[in-house]
């Protein structure tokens, strides 16, 4: 019995030493992600992504995040993949600046460390990974709002915070592509709402009665879309006066349906998950970036700016009725 | 139960708690057991261990004595340090000015609680809404630059003292050896927990129960912002939004510690494995990839658990000893 007891130990230790050296062997990299937070449908797309291309280029992605878009959880999350030696560790920073200790750490332990979707300052990123630029977001944006509305006409902006840098500048941008493309179209009104679908249903619907002649709206930020449209809904004007903006799917999905919404303009996350996870693999292989990128499993080329180590994904997603499924 | 309200039991069960946990984990992933874990462990445990310990005396204090808003009090630290910092003034008059806001912060929560008699949940459940509103007024509701900062200054976060984290030696141990004796080695220690048990027995003993009561608050407020200076320090960054997990949890520790809700028991020493127990488990949970989601949910488990082993512990302690 205690010789069968031994064999057997011996057995199961060979077993173990055997598949041991077969991981140690195959020695997948590893890559950690730890988004802004876990358990909302934009990062669960992301990791999709990233799943998607660590099948398709041999990478185990982990995928880890508070539970609250704190900085100091995502700290601690940072730190202990750091100490577990993954190969390629990186986040959607929820603070441009409170990772940079991490970083430098992370390199001086010869874990490559990145970010996506919200980048981290300072010299220790190895690789950034941008959804689209703000220029081509903005100015898709007017281009689907002059084709709702045919190219002329009054038109009010529904924005977030009045002191939110993204937005200002996307407005800024829209406004640009105004001036510089569609010279009938005239902006009458900006106006603040806030991260509040409800109040930005209630400024749409002061724009209504303040504007009669108003032909479209544009929604910048991602509750202002929705809201907008539940007013032109609730007013009756649906399919007269348009609505687009930057949003996403879920938010706008019932609009669409009912039709009156025709698009909404955004970046895939997921294909921004899938870049991120190529553009690791390049890196950890040392396969330099050239400025325009083939990336397999993706249409079209990705631009590489080397002096911030950043790649592009490129063009926005246009959002519809045959794409609206999409679930982020 | 001992003069001083120091129990023994719960300590115990918190010190076997954490070799289990430690053991559990280990299972799991062996190399949880390496100095540098160990390290992040006190780094990460180290901020909320020192709001705990002020929260440990108001606590004890009595009188349902409790501080909402100590993350409030760490985020608008910050906050004011990172708003010093960037006006140029030197980070070691930056750090005092802090503190003294921090005193002050405090200050504004005692006279709420002892002076205009506000039950300590309402009073302090304002402050936390209060000083939240001007961390975000005051920082634009933006995050604050901290990286390029005197490498002294950000050493007190980052640095190390006899290769251990600078916080953990030079700052938390410290506070921590300094709470202990106030509680168990000072007149004052004594008359709060009386305090605690029994304010009318201690205020016609000739005891100012109010100031007593107030002080435990002005020290909660001091430790919140150091906590606060410290985290600002480690991450480079001052964020309007830095403490807010820190409310409740702080509480949860000082519970978990053995500080009896309703005051008049308890220590810091208890409420110190508490911190220590919490920071295992925490970190334990991430580093075997444990969804986070979860983690908050152990907290409570492990808060349940301790009492429902503890029961019968006494219990059968008091029939041994009737």
């Amino acid at each position: 019995m205690k010789h069968h007891f031994r064999s057997s130990s011996i057995l199961v230790g060979l077993t173990l030493l055997v598949a041991g050296g077969g991981t140690a062997l195959a020695a997948e990299p590893s890559i950690a992600f730890v988004p802004k937070l876990v358990g909302i449908p934009y990062f669960s797309a992301m990791k999709q992504g990233f799943e998607q291309a660590g099948k398709k280029f041999g990478a185990h992605i982990i995928y880890q995040g508070p539970t609250t878009a704190s900085v100091s959880g995502q700290a601690e999350m940072v730190q202990s993949l750091i100490n577990k030696h993954v190969t390629a560790v990186g986040v959607s920073a929820n603070s441009p600046t409170a990772l940079e200790a991490l970083a430098k750490q992370a390199k001086d332990h010869g874990i490559l460390f990145y970010s996506t979707d919200s980048q981290v300052d300072g010299p220790d990123v190895d690789l950034r990974v941008q959804q689209t630029s703000n220029k081509a977001l903005a100015y898709t944006v007017i281009d689907q709002l002059a084709t709702a509305i045919g190219g002329k006409g009054d038109v009010a902006f529904v924005s977030g915070g009045p002191t939110a840098t993204n937005l200002n500048e996307w407005i800024a941008l829209m406004k640009q592509r105004i001036a510089a493309k569609y010279p009938a179209i005239k902006v009458v009104s900006i106006q603040y709402a806030g991260e509040d679908i409800n109040n930005a249903t209630q400024v749409t619907g002061q724009l209504l009665s303040a504007y009669p002649h108003l032909k479209g709206v544009v929604g910048v930020n991602s509750t202002a879309v929705p809201g907008a449209a539940q007013a032109v809904l609730r007013a009756g004007l649906s399919g007269k006066v348009a609505v687009t903006g930057i949003t996403d799917p879920n938010s706008i999905r019932p609009f669409i349906m009912n039709g009156t919404v025709k698009s909404v303009v955004l970046w895939n996350p997921i294909a921004l998950g899938y870049l991120t996870a190529w553009g690791i693999m390049q890196e950890l292989a040392h396969k330099p970036f050239a400025t325009e990128n083939a990336v397999p499993g993706l249409k079209g080329k990705v631009h590489y700016d080397a002096a911030t180590h950043t790649l592009l994904l490129g063009k926005p997603l246009v959002i519809d009725k045959a794409n609206v499924s999409l679930n982020f | 139960m001992h003069a001083s309200g120091f129990d023994r039991t719960r300590p115990l069960l918190l010190a076997a708690m954490a070799v289990l946990a430690l053991a559990g984990f280990a299972i799991g992933h062996p190399d949880i057991l390496s100095g540098a874990n160990f390290d992040s462990m006190a780094v990460f445990g180290v901020e909320i261990g020192m709001i705990a310990l002020g929260q440990t005396l108001v606590i004890s204090g009595g009188d349902s004595g409790i501080d909402l808003s100590v993350g409030a009090i760490a985020g608008l630290a910050q906050v004011v340090l990172g708003r010093l910092l960037h006006a140029d003034v030197a980070w070691p008059l930056a750090v005092a000015v802090t503190l003294g806001a921090g005193l002050g912060l405090g200050a504004i929560n005692a006279l709420a609680v002892t002076w205009l008699r506000i039950a300590p949940i309402i009073a302090t459940l304002a402050t936390l809404f209060g000083y939240a509103g001007l961390a975000l007024v005051l920082s634009g509701g933006t995050n604050i630059d901290l990286t390029q900062q005197s490498s002294w200054f950000l050493a007190l976060g980052q640095g190390r003292v006899l290769g251990l984290p600078f916080q953990l030696i030079a700052l938390y141990l410290p506070l921590l050896a300094m709470f202990a004796f106030l509680q168990h080695g000072t007149g004052y220690g004594r008359a709060l927990y009386l305090t605690g048990t029994n304010d009318r027995a201690a205020a016609l003993a000739g005891l100012r129960v109010g100031r007593l009561r107030g002080a435990a608050y002005v020290l909660c407020g001091l430790t919140a912002t150091i906590a606060g200076i410290v985290g600002a320090a480690r991450l480079g960054t001052a964020r309007p939004d830095a403490g807010m997990n820190d409310n409740l949890i702080s509480i949860a520790i000082v519970v978990l510690g053995g500080t009896g809700i309703f005051g008049g028991t308890g220590s810091v020493v208890g409420t110190a494995l508490a911190t220590v127990v919490i920071a295992i488990v925490d970190y334990g949970l991430s580093y075997n990839d444990f969804n986070p989601i979860y983690q908050a949910g152990v907290i409570g488990v492990i808060l349940i658990g301790v009492i429902l082993v503890e029961n019968p512990v006494l219990a059968w302690r008091a029939r041994r000893f009737k």
